[in-house]
């Protein structure tokens, strides 16, 4: 089937003109009516009978002229009964009353066109040609050339022997010619349709018309005979589909129901990269689907197998589903990067930088605590010098042997939540970045903080976003808090809105889990904040206090920490939101505990991009 | 919509309903423009047949006398037929034969005199199979002519057949199997299925104008259609 669609293609391009034409000029051929191209509508059509008086001379008589003859024709003209003898020298014309020659003079020739035409046009002109030529292709010998000034041209060719009418031109007739030439590809005698040139073209196009016409079996499915769809559609029903990409938040999208994907967005000037509008050809309208779809004969063709076990599918072959979730690529949803410039960096924790980000211009959508950005991370080097690590942490980098020099192989991104509420100042991002040391011999440092730690207050930076759900519901009278680690940024971001004149100002406790007293972020502030509002709670525990006899607080794991807390909690958690952001191990440790506690699932949010 | 969504759907609806009517044009086209038309025409069957010089001696009715005796005559043609020379007496809606040497009737000609001029006139291979002289309704591929007319069907794959006016003893015309297949393509190239004549009929208008509009639609799609195939997968995000 791929074969058909190619061969018609490539055809398309070789006769699609010519079928054009075909199509265009057998369409004009058709519409003109046959009885004004030929001029019969103009004809008037009597037809004398012979005088009564016919041939006062005899036909042996009258022949005698030329004793050869073989047809001797009694007819009439203008009146008059005259002989047409055909005999060995041609044919001649006499009178058959007085046996004279009866020649078709000019002034004849204008008064037999005068009497088979029917209106009352002046004739304009009368001379004599000599047949075949364009307009009179099918004769030979002299004719007279009568025409008529009647608003369309008409011409009259009267036979110069005969005197008959051989043909009725008019411009109908010769723009119609046009078309017959075009239609029969004879540029020149426009009569021969069996010349060369159609021959290849005609064959062409035949070939044309049924590879299209066997790919028009692949070209339709089930669904586009879908009536109770189509009826669906335009009544104006939509289903609802969460369309996802890198580069915008899950929004939530109303489509046509019955339709693939790409018609559907298309409809909602959502358009996916595509060459062949929707027919799977060119495999370019790839998207991420929910995986109980199994993928089409089409795309297994098109698309590499692990991109298919991916999700990776194509837009074009797959229905619009209510309640689908549909990942869509970059650049599509029609977002562009975020450029701004670092004003600010500093250690907030061993491994831990603050870095603040000025925006040269408002991001198009406006970001929402809890949201994160992404950062593009050039491809190449850094260097380890200018993280400007403080004096007295080097030694805990140097453990994990900081090279001096990071490579990053190729352009990327690295998704990082802002730590401030938007309503502070929406051009001002902070951003709190872990720096990432090698799991294994293996691995390298992340490039993604290796770059974010070795910019300095002026370097440009372009950013991607804002992304994410990150944040309770307005149900919520009550939020816990989770975190650990760099994934406080998103929970102080909810926490400074909650508290600000935007938020609801309701109960927050937060538990933050660190390994030392020095990798606590923020502390100053969450005291200074539960000093203030008695509904805030901030609760610490380090997992790793050592021998720091300053700590007087909780020690152990935070989910273990919070655990005990809620089990004896005082009020009712069911209507509490618990927002959950750390590394991973604390986040599924988290969430398996509050399930337990019998918290709704739906009441549990998580940002675990990989902090 | 994007232009090549829009082309896409268009060219694909409207080739659904004209796609069938697509392969019978350019079939049929392909027919006609293949087989030369001479050879449709069946000039190779016919042998051309110089009309004999009038025996004067012979006529003893005048073309005078005739045209008294047919007031409503148009015209009056003298020709030899058979070794013997006839009139040819044609009006608006009659025509018949009279005997230039007795002035009697002649009308319609006998089988006889019919199979005599069929195998004067006939150049092709094969023998006369079958004379019948048709009378009332005539068959599609004569369907111009007035009756009575004969029928001359020759052997061979190709089933010639001549028809001559069974009235005038004229001869009408040919017809073989090409001419019949090309008749038919012809019906189905300008979608008269009845007459097979009329090329100003609205079924015809209706699918071309759909046909010029896929075709369109098609030019359309030929300019997204050459451009890149899918790149290789973008670089990974997060």
């Amino acid at each position: 089937m791929a074969a058909m669609r190619w061969l018609h293609k490539w055809l398309g391009l070789i006769v699609g003109i010519q079928m054009t034409i075909w199509l265009l000029s057998g369409l004009m051929m058709s519409a003109f009516n046959m009885q004004t191209v030929s001029g019969a509508d103009r004809v008037r059509g009597d037809n004398d009978l012979l005088p009564a008086s016919a041939a006062t001379l005899d036909a042996e008589t009258a022949a005698r002229s030329g004793p050869d003859a073989r047809i001797v024709r009694l007819r009439t003209i203008l009146g008059q009964s005259v002989y047409e003898i055909v005999g060995e020298n041609g044919l001649s014309l006499v009178s058959a009353e007085t046996g004279a020659p009866f020649d078709i003079t000019s002034e004849r020739a204008a008064e037999i066109a005068r009497e088979d035409f029917s209106g009352s046009a002046p004739v304009t002109r009368v001379i004599l040609r000599e047949a075949p030529f364009l307009e009179l292709r099918t004769h030979d010998g002299p004719v007279w050339r009568v025409d008529f000034d009647d608003g369309r041209e008409t011409t009259l060719y009267v036979d110069g022997e005969t005197g008959r009418i051989l043909s009725r031109r008019n411009n109908v007739w010769r723009v119609f010619d046009v078309f017959w030439m075009l239609h029969t590809m004879d540029y020149a005698g426009r009569d021969n349709f069996n010349n060369p040139l159609i021959i290849i073209a005609g064959i062409s196009a035949l070939w044309l018309a049924l590879t299209g016409f066997i790919t028009l079996f692949s070209s339709f499915r089930l669904q586009d005979f879908d009536l109770i769809s189509a009826m669906r559609r335009w009544r104006g029903r939509r289903i609802q589909c969460t369309l996802e990409a890198p580069d915008a938040s899950p929004a939530s999208q109303a489509l046509a129901p019955g339709l693939s994907y790409f018609d559907a967005l298309a409809a909602r000037d959502i358009q996916l990269p595509s060459n062949c509008g929707g027919a799977g050809t060119c495999g370019l309208c790839v998207v991420r689907v929910e995986p109980d779809r199994p993928p089409t004969a089409t795309e297994r063709r098109l698309l590499p197998d692990s991109e298919l076990r991916n999700g990776a599918r194509l837009a074009c072959q797959h229905r619009t589903r209510n309640d689908d979730r549909l990942e869509l690529p970059e650049g599509v949803l029609g977002a562009k990067p975020l450029t701004g410039r670092v004003t600010e960096t500093r250690f907030i924790a061993p491994f831990i930088k603050e870095i603040t980000v000025k925006l040269n211009d408002r991001p198009a959508r406006s970001p929402v605590s809890g949201q994160y950005v992404q950062v593009e991370i050039p491809e190449g080097a850094m260097e380890s010098a200018s993280f400007d690590i403080p004096e007295g942490w080097r030694a805990r980098w140097f453990e994990h042997g900081l090279p001096a020099r990071i490579e990053a192989p190729a352009s990327q991104r690295r998704s990082y939540s802002m730590a401030t509420a938007p309503h502070e100042d929406p051009k001002l991002l902070v951003l709190n970045v872990r720096a990432v040391p090698p799991a294994s011999d293996k691995h390298s440092w992340g490039v993604g903080s290796s770059y974010i730690f070795s910019r300095k207050p002026g370097d440009e930076i372009v950013l991607h976003g804002p992304f994410g759900r990150f944040r309770p519901t307005e149900r919520a009278s009550e939020l816990v808090l989770i975190g650990g680690g760099s994934g406080m940024a998103p929970l102080r971001s909810l926490i400074r809105h909650e508290y600000s004149q935007y938020g609801a100002g309701r109960p927050v406790t937060f538990f933050y889990g660190a390994r030392t007293g020095a990798d606590i972020l923020y502390s100053e502030e969450f005291e200074t904040l539960a000093k203030q509002r008695p509904e805030f709670r901030w609760v610490v525990a380090l997992s790793d206090p050592g021998d720091d006899e300053s700590w007087s607080g909780r020690k152990g794991l935070i989910h273990e920490t919070a655990k005990r807390d809620l089990k004896v909690w005082d009020k009712d958690l069911l209507k509490a939101e618990f927002l959950l952001c750390g590394p991973p191990a604390l986040v599924e440790a988290s969430t398996k505990m509050l399930l337990g506690l019998n918290v709704p699932s739906e009441h549990i949010h998580v940002e675990d991009f990989g902090v | 919509m994007r232009a090549v969504s829009f082309f896409r759907k268009y060219h694909k609806w409207l080739t659904l309903i004209v796609g069938v009517q697509a392969v019978l044009w350019t079939l049929s086209g392909v027919y006609m423009t293949v087989i030369p038309l001479d050879f449709i025409h069946g000039d190779h069957l016919v042998r051309p047949v110089e009309s004999q010089k009038i025996d004067w001696n012979r006529v003893s009715v005048g073309p005078g006398r005739v045209s008294q005796n047919y007031p409503s005559a148009q015209s009056i043609e003298l020709i030899m037929l058979a070794g013997g020379p006839v009139y040819r007496v044609k009006s608006a809606n009659s025509q018949t034969l009279v005997d230039a040497a007795s002035g009697g009737h002649i009308s319609p000609v006998d089988e006889d005199l019919v199979r005599m001029l069929a195998v004067e006139h006939y150049a092709g291979e094969g023998v006369i199979e079958q004379v019948t002289l048709l009378e009332g309704n005539l068959p599609q591929e004569i369907q111009a002519a007035d009756p009575p007319l004969w029928r001359v069907d020759f052997s061979g794959a190709n089933e010639p057949t001549f028809y001559f006016d069974a009235d005038t003893a004229e001869f009408l015309s040919r017809r073989h199997n090409f001419w019949r297949g090309f008749d038919f393509v012809w019906m189905l190239h300008i979608m008269d299925y009845e007459d097979r004549a009329n090329v100003n009929n609205w079924l015809l208008r209706a699918a071309a104008s759909l046909g010029l509009l896929a075709a369109f639609a098609g030019i359309g799609l030929l300019f997204f259609s050459f451009g890149r195939r899918r790149s290789s997968a973008s670089g990974e995000t997060g």
